[in-house]
């Protein structure tokens, strides 16, 4: 194992520390999307914005429908029933986000628009 | 002390034991968790999801304007991942790791500044073969080589060679008298410097510049198929359509020159990074064949046959 493995021997973990109270809004076009595709599992389901490192910006935003998760280290609003989560790990990257939906063959989808960021790719899913 | 003469005068008292040494300044970060390739792949610019047990890569984290901001080293130990950066800029890279770990992801960071340290031996292959107690283990300069709590790793260069060794900060005192007596000589920043102009090393001096991986040469750390990581979309537009403003020499002197921001007689913008009297690295804009003069100093300028990070 060598030095990292030795007995006794460890080192200081970092944590982000920086954690802000989230606020974010959702267009009707995003809501009424978020109804559809949750499909009546709003009881058990929500919706997790996240980000994380990489894409061509620094960050990459992630969403997913999931089970919901132990609401320990999240933040949760509400949107007429659909639960979005966001992670005390993200809250300063995602806070003030706009959570939109263009119903467009092309370039359609889900879209982000973030107060806290300086730049974002062409694609729409990285910023910095 | 010139460094070829330090190397020159060891080989006359390898009986002796004594070495040159240089103890790096870097920062130790260790990531732990089984998505940490995964994380700390999305920020470099080489791909390193297949880096295997004591495998090392050279690395570039680069900002989204695709301007180097940090050089890497990563080792794997096994399910850990140890990454060597630069003194300097540590805090900014450290929160880029830690800040975009997804929620989702097994990833844990910690530091190892001042608690590790990585030291460079400088001599020949021969004698540096003997550092390692086993003698008949050949040192493979790809792999890193575990002894007790110490990491080993030999890189070959035209004139001499290097040994790597990453150990705890406690021990480099009572490994170095050890191994190579009391009289070892602990090398200057401006030996290192020697050594490092000599052999195609960029360091800091290199790096803080805001300049793109490839006017420092360093497009062979650079993987444009990896998929995205900052600073890709640059350059991939500047691989397949561009053309480098300006790019690093090594330069030769008839006097001293110190590092700084100089313009030639004919107005050629140059930037001495590092200089170790009469040679050293510069950047410049594109500059052909011709010398440069400023003022009663003359250089003359070579391309760097090979580049390497540190």
């Amino acid at each position: 194992m060598g030095i990292l493995g030795g007995e006794g021997f460890s080192l200081p973990v970092i944590t982000q520390t920086e954690v802000v109270d989230v606020k974010i809004t959702v267009t009707d076009n995003a809501l009424n999307q978020m109804k559809k595709t949750m499909e009546g599992d709003e009881e058990t389901h929500c919706l997790v914005i996240s980000a994380q490192s990489g894409g061509c910006s620094g960050y990459l935003y992630d969403m997913k429908i999931i089970e919901k998760p132990d609401s320990q280290n999240f933040q949760i609003q509400n949107f007429e029933g659909v639960e979005v989560f966001i992670h005390n790990g993200d809250s300063s990257l995602l806070n003030g986000i706009e959570l939109d939906f263009k119903d467009t063959l092309m370039g359609g989808g889900f879209n982000i628009t973030n107060p806290n960021a300086s730049r974002e790719c062409g694609c729409g899913q990285s910023f910095g | 002390m010139h460094l070829e003469n330090v190397v020159a005068v060891n080989r006359l008292v390898d009986n002796m034991g004594k070495c040159d040494y240089y103890i790096h300044e870097c920062s130790f970060t260790v990531a732990e968790g089984k998505d940490s390739i995964e994380h700390i792949n999305r920020l470099i610019t080489s791909n390193i999801k297949l880096i295997s047990n004591l495998e090392s890569v050279e690395t570039l984290v680069c900002n989204a304007n695709g301007r180097i901001t940090d050089s890497l080293q990563i080792l794997r130990i096994e399910e850990q991942l140890l990454i060597l950066g630069i003194t300097e800029v540590a805090e900014n890279t450290r929160k880029l790791i830690v800040s975009g770990i997804h929620w989702n992801e097994d990833v844990r960071i910690m530091n190892g500044d001042m608690i590790l340290s990585k030291v460079s031996i400088i001599d020949s292959e021969e004698n540096l073969q003997k550092v390692i107690p086993g003698k008949d283990i050949q040192l493979n300069e790809n792999k890193w080589f575990i002894w007790g709590e110490k990491y080993f790793k030999k890189t070959t260069y035209e004139e001499a060679s290097k040994m790597d060794i990453i150990l705890k900060t406690s021990e480099i005192g009572r490994f170095i008298e050890d191994e190579f007596g009391p009289h070892s000589n602990k090398l200057t920043k401006d030996d290192w410097n020697k050594f490092r102009v000599e052999n195609g090393i960029l360091s800091f001096e290199e790096y803080e510049h805001n300049l793109l991986p490839s006017e420092l040469g360093l497009d062979k750390f650079v993987d444009l198929k990896k998929g995205c990581y900052p600073g890709q979309e640059i350059h991939a537009r500047l691989e397949s359509r561009g053309k480098l403003k300006r790019k690093i020499k090594k330069f030769n002197s008839n006097k001293i020159i110190q590092p700084g921001k100089y313009s030639s007689e004919n107005g050629k913008k140059i930037n001495i990074t590092t200089s170790t009297g009469k040679n050293g690295f510069f950047i410049v804009n594109n500059l052909e064949g011709e010398s440069i003069e400023i003022e009663d100093l003359s250089l003359s300028h070579e391309e760097l046959d090979s580049i390497e990070i540190c």
